[in-house]
């Protein structure tokens, strides 16, 4: 008797899927007892068994020779192994001649897909002839239904190895001249509606007597429906091509915008190997995500770097295949080809390096996700000194050239001053941007900042060095900026530079001297090395004082450092004439600004954060000078001085830089040292709680200024004696000194010693 | 490299990453499902290099912010991926589940003679491919999924967006329809 139950119910059943229970038992109850379907069982549980132990890669599986004869073939050998198909070496009987075999992977068993796909390299091999391309003989399908192709045996050499033979490695000429063959081939596909989009060495191969010959185009794409008759789609959204070789549209799977300048990318990759031995980046060992990364984002740097013998234009045709978008590059093997020949004739090529302005784009797209600031500004401070100088350079040539077109040579004289002038605010922005006490700065986002600075240091030294004008005042740019982060050392070495060639080139009577002249002495203010600093800031101002008109916001600057510098030396008298000079110009021109209705907000808050500047030095000055008069009635009078200088530059910074900036917390801080100094305690508390909100709020707590602000309002409020929120405030601040500072740092230890005084006092309050 | 932390995360977290926009949460995930998806594309086509392009473009969504996970990750890649796949074979065929075939069912391509293969193990793993890659789609997937990328029954449901008692329905139906036509084969061959 048939067993009544159903393979249904035992696949069910050995797959797991039988969710009643009671029936899922009553079956393999039965299946104990029925042979028939014990068998059946076993027969299942050994097909699944071989199912979930499937090797992830069946091409692996060594391919089976057709079994069929291949009619008018002997096979010889196994010769290589692509994604589908098999290569053969084999003996055709007529013509006799060897030939290559490409059969089906798959065997019989392939699908009408993996038939089509064999089927479109073949077709597409069997429409290109040129000595450049293994030609394609036949096809056919064997007597148990394989398809395959014979093709033409090319006995040869893989291109990198034979460009690097070690008898008779080959000159960069002859590297050339092999290239340019290639390239002709490539084209001759192109030009038939082919892409290959594998082209890597070991799909080249050259013969003994020099000949390349590309293999393997089954990758290949074909453009437009040139094949006769034949129903190959155009958009097989092929990407894959061997990494290392695979150009950036490419690697990010866009598979629309592959056409034949991804080919020229992977010609200018090849072209690289064979200059240099390696290929422009190493992604061999990377995963995935970070190929696409490094082939999408990378810099590539020229060969010229890796093999000095390789000349300047050979660079640049190399750079110029290699360039991340196709629209850059050569836009077809035959113009790349083109130009690797007039380079071998000695004639002028096409391509140019790329830009100045294009390299900043590029340092500016790369960065984009660390940080906006401090590279865009840097790129307009670099970038208008570059324009500067390249018209400077213009309006030298166009001299020489043009004698007599007066008009244009005024016209560009008055450009370049305009372009002067914007690039010294540019700075002066800059500069504002990045002082060394600007809170806004991050460890973290510092070292980012840096890495942007060191490689357009690197720039600087390649780029710009043959215009050493233009070099020295990108590099005064950078040695600010550098400045601005706290690298001190990296912003000397840029300034020197910068000023020595400015000295050398212009003279000491010149405002690009000047600049840089107090760009340094700046930098030794920073540095500590005033004595230095006061010499410097010296030089300038007599200098500016021969070349500005006296009211110029230039010449109040240097009065203001020089004070700054006399100050921090001990001198409480000379700075006062010097601070008040420079707060009369800059009041005045806060005034002249403020005027014209079309001044851009920034350079009214610049104008307005100078000023606050110069009556903060000065209240300072005074609040010095009665400190050193200590209890004499005359140290009050310099106290009530300053109290309206300070109340005037808060409100300033209120108005122009907002009333929760740090900088207006700074105010509230020097304001409350003040009052306290005057015994105004509750008005100093006031101002005191307000720093702390405004930078814990700005900064957050863990933060260096936010902590001194907390100490300082901990210390008022002891002299308050209010001893809780003293603690509360002592605290906070010891709290996070503790996680930024050294444990022995000063800070930590005033901050300690304050609350060792708050608890004393709170144990045993003095009456 | 992703950072340290999203490689201890579960797929939930990955999946909030990638929402969020976090690219280091994408790199994770490629990183994470990398071999798998990649396998599964080249089984899927029967063709590893292929394969690897839809895997590559399937990740590439992933990385550039152009593909958003709905539901659990796993099943959700499988989903993508095996989408792309079935575009690439719709191109070819005129639809992913005809066939030019015999109104029996499938056909596992014999045009003529069987294989002369003995009943080796890799030769049986062979055959069993060629022949899923022959079979409907509806089967295919469900074979593909279960067999070689151990999805859960939950997770096959939702990367092929039907309901878990549609899943084994045709579960049951494909593995049975699998056994029978490598049963005619093996059989016609000896």
């Amino acid at each position: 008797m048939k067993c009544p139950v159903s393979d249904n119910q035992l696949w069910t059943l050995v797959l797991g899927e039988e969710e009643n229970r009671q029936r899922a038992d009553e079956l393999a109850q039965h299946v104990a007892g029925c042979i028939a379907c014990a068998q059946r069982t076993v027969a299942f549980r050994s097909m699944m068994s071989d199912l979930a132990d499937m090797p992830p890669d069946l091409d692996a599986a060594t391919a089976l020779p057709p079994e069929g004869a291949i009619d008018g073939f002997r096979l010889i050998r196994q010769i290589g192994q692509g994604g589908m198909g098999t290569v053969f070496e084999a003996e055709q009987q007529s013509p006799q001649r060897r030939v290559a075999l490409k059969v089906i992977s798959a065997g019989q068993f392939a699908n009408d897909f993996q038939i089509r796909l064999f089927q479109r390299e073949m077709q597409t091999l069997a429409h290109l002839n040129h000595p450049g391309i293994a030609a394609i003989y036949n096809a056919g399908r064997t007597t148990d239904g394989q398809h395959y192709f014979a093709m033409e045996l090319v006995e040869g050499a893989p291109l990198d190895e034979f460009v690097a033979a070690a008898d008779a490695p080959l000159t960069i000429r002859q590297r050339l001249e092999l290239f340019q063959r290639i390239c002709d081939a490539v084209s001759y596909a192109h030009q038939r509606g082919v892409i290959h989009r594998d082209l890597k060495p070991g799909n080249i191969l050259v013969t003994p007597v020099g000949d390349p010959k590309i293999l393997d185009f089954g990758l290949a794409r074909i453009a437009d429906t040139d094949v006769p008759g034949s129903d190959i789609v155009t958009e097989l959204g092929r990407i894959l091509g061997t990494y290392a070789y695979m150009s950036p549209e490419q690697a990010r799977g866009d598979t629309q915008a592959i056409d034949v300048r991804s080919d020229v990318y992977a010609l200018g990759v090849i072209l690289h190997e064979m200059l240099t031995g390696v290929r422009p980046y190493d992604v061999t060992a990377c995963p995935v995500h970070e190929t696409v990364r490094i082939i999408c984002e990378e810099r590539v740097h020229s060969p010229r770097g890796l093999n000095p013998s390789i000349a300047q234009d050979v660079g640049t045709i190399t750079l110029h295949t290699l360039e991340k978008e196709p629209q850059r590059r050569y836009q077809s093997a035959a113009e790349l080809a083109d130009d690797v020949r007039r380079y071998l004739t000695s004639h002028p090529i096409l391509a140019r390096p790329p830009s100045r302005v294009y390299h900043l784009q590029k340092l500016l797209a790369r960065h984009r996700l660390a940080f906006g600031l401090a590279s865009l500004v840097f790129a307009l401070v670099v970038g208008s000194a570059i324009t500067f100088g390249v018209l400077a350079l213009q309006i030298a040539d166009q001299r020489d050239a043009i004698a007599n077109q007066r008009d244009e040579i005024t016209e560009q004289r008055d450009l370049a001053r305009t372009e002067a002038s914007k690039f010294s605010e540019v700075n002066a922005a800059l500069k504002n941007m990045f002082t060394a006490s600007n809170p806004w700065m991050r460890g973290d986002r510092d070292v980012l900042v840096r890495d942007v600075l060191d490689d357009a240091a690197d720039r600087i030294e390649r780029d710009i060095v043959d215009n050493p004008l233009v070099a020295a005042a990108a590099r005064n740019a950078l040695g600010n900026t550098y400045r601005g982060i706290g690298e001190l050392e990296r912003a000397e070495a840029q300034l020197t530079v910068a000023l020595a060639t400015r000295r050398e080139l212009l003279g000491n009577e010149h405002l690009e001297t000047v600049e840089s002249l107090n760009d340094l002495g700046e930098l030794r203010f920073e540095q500590g090395q005033l004595e230095a600093a006061e010499a410097l800031f010296r030089e300038v101002l007599d200098l500016q004082q021969k070349l500005l008109p006296p009211d110029d916001p230039a010449i109040a600057n240097s009065r203001n450092s020089l004070g700054l510098v006399l100050k921090w030396q001990g001198d409480l008298e000379s700075p006062e004439e010097l601070f008040r000079q420079a707060q009369a110009v800059r009041e005045s021109y806060a005034e002249t600004l403020r005027a014209d209705a079309n001044t851009p907000r920034p350079r009214l808050v610049e104008a307005h954060e100078a000023l606050a500047q110069t009556l903060n030095n000065l209240a300072a000055l005074y609040r010095a000078r009665a400190t050193e008069h200590g209890a004499e009635s005359v140290a009050w009078e310099y106290l009530e001085s300053a109290r309206p200088l300070y109340e005037r530059a808060l409100e300033l910074r209120q108005t122009w830089q907002g009333p929760d900036h740090p900088q207006t917390a700074k105010m509230h801080n020097n304001i409350a040292h003040l009052l306290a100094d005057l015994g105004d305690l509750a008005a100093a508390e006031t101002h005191a709680r307000g720093a702390a909100r405004i930078l814990e709020a700005a900064l957050g707590l863990e933060n260096n200024y936010t902590a001194r602000a907390y100490y300082n309002l901990a210390s008022l409020l002891a002299n308050r004696e209010k001893w809780e929120a003293a603690r509360d405030a002592a605290q906070t601040a010891l709290r996070n000194q503790e996680q930024l500072l050294p444990t022995d740092s000063r800070h930590i230890r005033a901050t300690r010693a304050l609350l060792d005084r708050i608890d004393q006092q709170r144990k045993s309050p003095e009456r | 490299m992703p950072s340290p932390h999203w490689r201890q995360s579960s797929d939930d977290e990955l999946t909030a990453g990638l929402r969020a926009g976090d690219r280091e949460a994408a790199a994770e995930v490629s990183r994470r499902y990398w071999e798998p998806i990649n396998r599964y594309c080249g089984r899927y086509l029967g063709d590893t290099q292929l394969g690897e392009d839809v895997a590559q473009e399937t990740f590439a969504k992933l990385l550039e912010g152009n593909a958003l996970p709905e539901g659990a990750l796993k099943p959700w890649l499988y989903k993508l991926a095996r989408n792309r796949c079935l575009d690439i074979l719709r191109r070819h065929q005129r639809s992913p589940t005809h066939h030019n075939r015999g109104q029996t069912g499938f056909d596992a391509g014999l045009s003529s003679a069987g294989p002369r293969t003995k009943a080796h193990r890799a030769d049986r793993q062979r055959l069993l491919h060629n022949i899923i890659l022959q079979m409907p789609e509806e089967y295919r997937a469900v074979l593909m999924l279960k067999f070689f990328e151990g999805l859960s029954r939950s997770e096959m449901a939702e990367a092929l967006s039907v309901t878990e008692i549609a899943v084994k329905g045709r579960l049951v139906r494909a593995t049975q329809a699998l056994y029978e036509e490598m049963r005619k084969i093996t059989e016609s061959a000896q």
